[in-house]
């Protein structure tokens, strides 16, 4: 009771440390990762003192310092608390977890408890090792008496005539051979023959190696039945049950309890009570050994010590492990909810994800769940429902997410794998939730509130991957040949020199060719002409006027093309006049030279001149090209 | 169970039996890649390559099954003979990229002179091939054009014809001259990818000189000189050495 006592006192008194705590914490930012350990400075022998490590993140795999020289009461026990401010539309999160042991010095001096480590984000970090000064107060071997206000401990007592066979401790292990993280209880059995009564609890084992919990929760009403041991008849009282979940594989042993009882011992007269069936309960005569009527009954103190208890911890097999194990071991189910799938955007959706069965519940970290990278999802709200019943840890832990989707659209909620070590198959199990799809309406500004949601938002980048083989394969190739360097490559490129060289040659020729002709045409111009002036003459001579004035019109006509290089179907009067005009002619020449030519055509058509006029136009044609020649020539 | 070997008996029969030509082999690889069997999908990838036949994307899903295996060297080595045959190809640089991160090494890149990265660029854009089809068409182009320059009467269309014929010349000159360098970088292979897990680079070819640093697999070293079994390499922040010729394979 005294225990009791000291214990709720603990705790009260821990709690507005650790809020105090969790505040200083929390408002520290998110950036640094602190990991402190606090405790007193200095502690008297026998009285139960706290120490905490706080953590100012979200952290894993907190490895307690190993304690000497100190007992552990009860821990780790973890807290965590979040503190989610929001200013001006913006929200800030931080989170404390903490970890709790209450320990008792055992001896006077100064000790150091190694420092704790914890994992956060992948790194580990190590907090400040403690220093504790212990203080002998006097209490000696039996500090818990100290608060005790009943006389009769200040009493000298005689030695007691109780052999061990009258009283004696036991403990009940429900299971020697166990795997890492599975359940067993310990029953510490009080066995009487004689009138007893229980002082209190001296020493609990430290279960060092285990997480443990006490599952006796009315420390007054001990469970009570007859016993026959080697053909004596005990009363049994079980003081003490714990559910221990091991955390070290190994040989480990659990340290004896030890107990302070008072028991009476009949000296000379009997009781008047004696016969009463109801006096005769050894655990209620207890009550009344300070009244008058038991005189005849002495006291005698005893301090009673158990068998300690050996057990052998397993490895859990690591052959089939899923990687998302993590360290659950029991007997599981699992249930998932969401409070709604289809609502506005910024309303609240809450998704549940419950583990019950029986189990080290208490170990169960939260799931690692992938929601919608568009939801904003706090840090759940761990509620436990555990039941530490006489049978063992039994009930359910609940995790408890606030989801606020921000923006429009439908969603999945994916299947969450939970994976544990499932006993009664010995082997792993994993169990998935439902999977979820939220429809996400566009909600009104009004109800958006503080949140401003014209701000652009950075593209969040889930994963790192390669990207996609290629499907289709083209230019599939002989290793090592290329268009480049190959014949065909060659022949491509220097075909266009080539019949550029070709081309200018041929241009070139063509050319000369063309310029050559010209020329000779030129020179010979005169020579034709006079040549046909002469078969005119001739015709003259006979009188023939239709082939005479051919001849001339075809001298002047070839005149001007020879010398001009004109073909003779581009000639006219006005390329003749022009061409002549060009090589800059005298213009009486030239309207002389035209006028003769159109009367020679004229004349050509029209028979019937007279001879002189012919002669004239003869004397004209000679006279004209003799002229242009000469005027061609300066 | 019945059902179970049937199924397999076809997997089997599209992954290895049946592929025979180098299009099949793919298309193979391809479906083991798909189905996540990254061996099989090396295994028949480098089946093409050991017909004779390669192609960028070959080498592309060749290091994508590399890397989707844990085999991050061979990965980075069969990108770079992608980039290689096709350096502008977007998928092949960010795969290449995600590789290297995966590597011990992280090398500080020294900056090369603004001419030479001009010109490494320039001849990045392109693959060898491009770039021979490129001179072609220039060179037809340009001696086209000079053809119409002698030709062609009116000055005005003479004039165009000059100025264009003689740029896009000057051009193809250019490009032959990239391309010749390119194939010769090609040819060459001095370039090679680290496969020995721990190097240390020694400051002679011998092993009892002394220790300059240590350089670890997958990263990527220029060949400067070879004496016997040994190789001068160069590694991007410009640090030189001597390593065996066996800790490397040439891209």
């Amino acid at each position: 009771m005294n225990l009791k006592k000291s214990f709720s006192y603990t705790i009260r008194g821990v709690i507005p440390v650790m809020l105090l705590l969790m505040l200083f914490s929390a408002g520290d930012g998110v950036a640094q990762v602190r990991f402190e350990a606090s405790a007193p400075s200095q502690v008297g022998t026998g009285q139960a003192f706290r120490i905490s490590y706080s953590v100012n993140q979200e952290a894993k795999g907190f490895i307690m310092p190993e304690i000497r020289n100190f007992d552990v009461l009860t821990g780790p026990s973890q807290s965590s608390s979040s503190n989610i401010s929001m200013i001006n539309g913006r929200v800030t999160q931080s989170v404390s977890y903490t970890y709790t042991f209450v320990l008792q010095a055992q001896k006077a001096g100064t000790y150091t408890i190694p420092p704790a480590s914890i994992t956060v984000d992948g790194k580990k970090y190590q907090s400040n090792s403690l220093t504790i000064q212990v203080i002998d107060q006097g209490g000696g071997q039996q500090p818990r008496q100290q608060p005790n206000n009943r006389q009769r401990n200040t009493q000298p007592r005689p030695s007691g005539s109780i052999s061990e066979n009258d009283v004696f401790l036991r403990a009940h292990i429900s299971k020697s051979d166990l795997q890492l993280g599975e359940q067993a209880i310990i029953t510490y059995k009080l066995y009487t023959r004689i009138p007893l009564s229980l002082q209190g609890i001296d020493k609990i084992p430290a279960n060092t190696g285990f997480w443990s919990q006490d599952l006796l929760k009315d420390k007054d009403k001990y469970v009570q039945y007859d016993e026959v041991i080697g053909g004596s008849k005990y009363m049994v009282a079980e003081i003490r049950k714990v559910a221990i979940f091991p955390q070290q594989t190994g040989k480990l042993t659990i340290d004896p309890l030890q107990v302070d009882v008072v028991a009476q011992v009949a000296v000379q007269t009997k009781s008047p009570f004696e016969d009463d069936p109801f006096f005769n309960d050894p655990f209620f005569k207890g009550f009344f050994d300070n009244s008058p009527f038991t005189s005849s009954v002495q006291n005698v103190q005893k301090s009673l010590k158990s068998n300690s208890v050996t057990v052998s911890v397993a490895s859990l097999p690591s052959a089939g492990r899923p990687i998302d194990f993590t360290g659950a071991v029991g007997n599981f189910n699992l249930k998932s909810s969401l409070s709604l799938n289809h609502v506005k955007t910024n309303d609240a959706i809450t998704y549940k994800f419950t583990i019950s069965g029986n189990g080290n519940l208490n170990l169960i970290e939260k799931p690692n769940i992938a929601f919608p990278p568009d939801f904003e999802v706090y840090d759940p709200k761990i509620i436990d429902n555990i039941n530490a019943t006489t049978s063992g840890i039994s009930g359910s832990r609940t995790f408890e997410y606030l989801l606020i989707p921000r923006v429009p659209g439908d969603f999945t909620i994916k299947a969450v794998p939970f994976t544990y070590y499932n006993l009664s198959k010995r082997s792993y199990s994993t169990l998935m939730t439902e999977e979820y799809s939220v429809k996400v309406d566009k909600g009104d500004a009004s109800t958006a509130g503080l949140v401003t949601t014209n701000a652009k938002e950075d593209i969040k980048y889930i994963g790192n991957d390669i990207r996609y083989i290629h499907h289709n394969i083209n230019g599939l190739r002989v290793t090592g040949t290329s268009f480049f360097g190959s014949w065909l490559f060659w022949l491509l490129f220097l075909l266009p020199f080539l019949l550029f060289a070709v081309f200018v040659i041929v241009w070139r020729k063509q050319l000369q060719l063309r310029s050559n002709t010209g020329l000779m045409r030129t020179r010979k111009a005169t020579k034709v002409s006079t040549a046909r002036l002469k078969k005119a003459k001739a015709f003259l001579d006979q009188k023939k006027q239709e082939p005479f004035y051919e001849e001339v019109s075809q001298a002047l006509w070839g005149y001007i093309s020879d010398k001009f290089n004109i073909p003779l179907s581009e000639l006219s009067l006005e390329t003749a006049q022009e061409s002549l005009q060009q090589r800059n002619v005298d213009e009486t020449i030239i309207n002389r030279f035209i006028e003769n030519l159109e009367h020679c055509e004229f004349a050509r058509f029209a028979p019937g001149d007279k001879e002189a006029i012919m002669h004239s136009t003869y004397d004209e044609a000679l006279k004209n090209i003799s002229e242009t020649e000469q005027q061609l020539k300066q | 169970m019945r059902r179970i070997i049937v199924t397999l008996c076809m997997l089997f029969s599209v992954f290895a039996i049946k592929a025979q030509s180098p299009e099949e082999l793919i298309a193979g690889g391809n479906k083991a890649y798909s189905l996540g069997q990254y061996e099989a999908a090396i295994s028949l990838y480098n089946k093409v390559l050991e017909k004779g036949f390669d192609s960028p994307s070959l080498y592309y899903n060749l290091g994508n099954a590399f890397f989707k295996n844990n085999q991050i060297p061979s990965a980075i080595l069969s990108f770079e003979k992608s980039l290689k045959l096709d350096p502008n190809n977007a998928d092949t640089r960010y795969n290449l990229a995600v590789a290297n991160s995966r590597i011990t090494d992280k090398i500080e890149k020294v900056p090369e002179l603004f001419y030479k990265r001009w010109w490494s660029s320039v001849k990045n854009i392109f693959a060898l091939d491009s770039l021979a089809v490129l001179m072609i068409i220039l060179a037809a182009t340009g001696l086209i054009l000079a053809g119409l320059y002698l030709a062609a009467r009116r000055t005005l269309i003479r004039r165009i014809a000059f100025w264009s014929s003689s740029s896009l010349l000057i051009l193809a000159c250019i490009i032959t001259g990239l391309a010749l360098d390119k194939s010769k970088q090609i040819r060459q292979k001095n370039e090679g990818i680290l496969f020995t897990p721990t190097v240390t680079v020694k400051s002679s070819p011998d092993p009892s000189s002394i220790d300059l640093f240590v350089i670890h697999e997958g990263t990527k070293v220029n060949i400067q000189d070879s004496i016997g079994s040994w190789i001068e390499v160069k590694i991007a922040n410009g640090s030189q050495g001597w390593i065996q010729s066996t800790d490397i394979r040439k891209i």
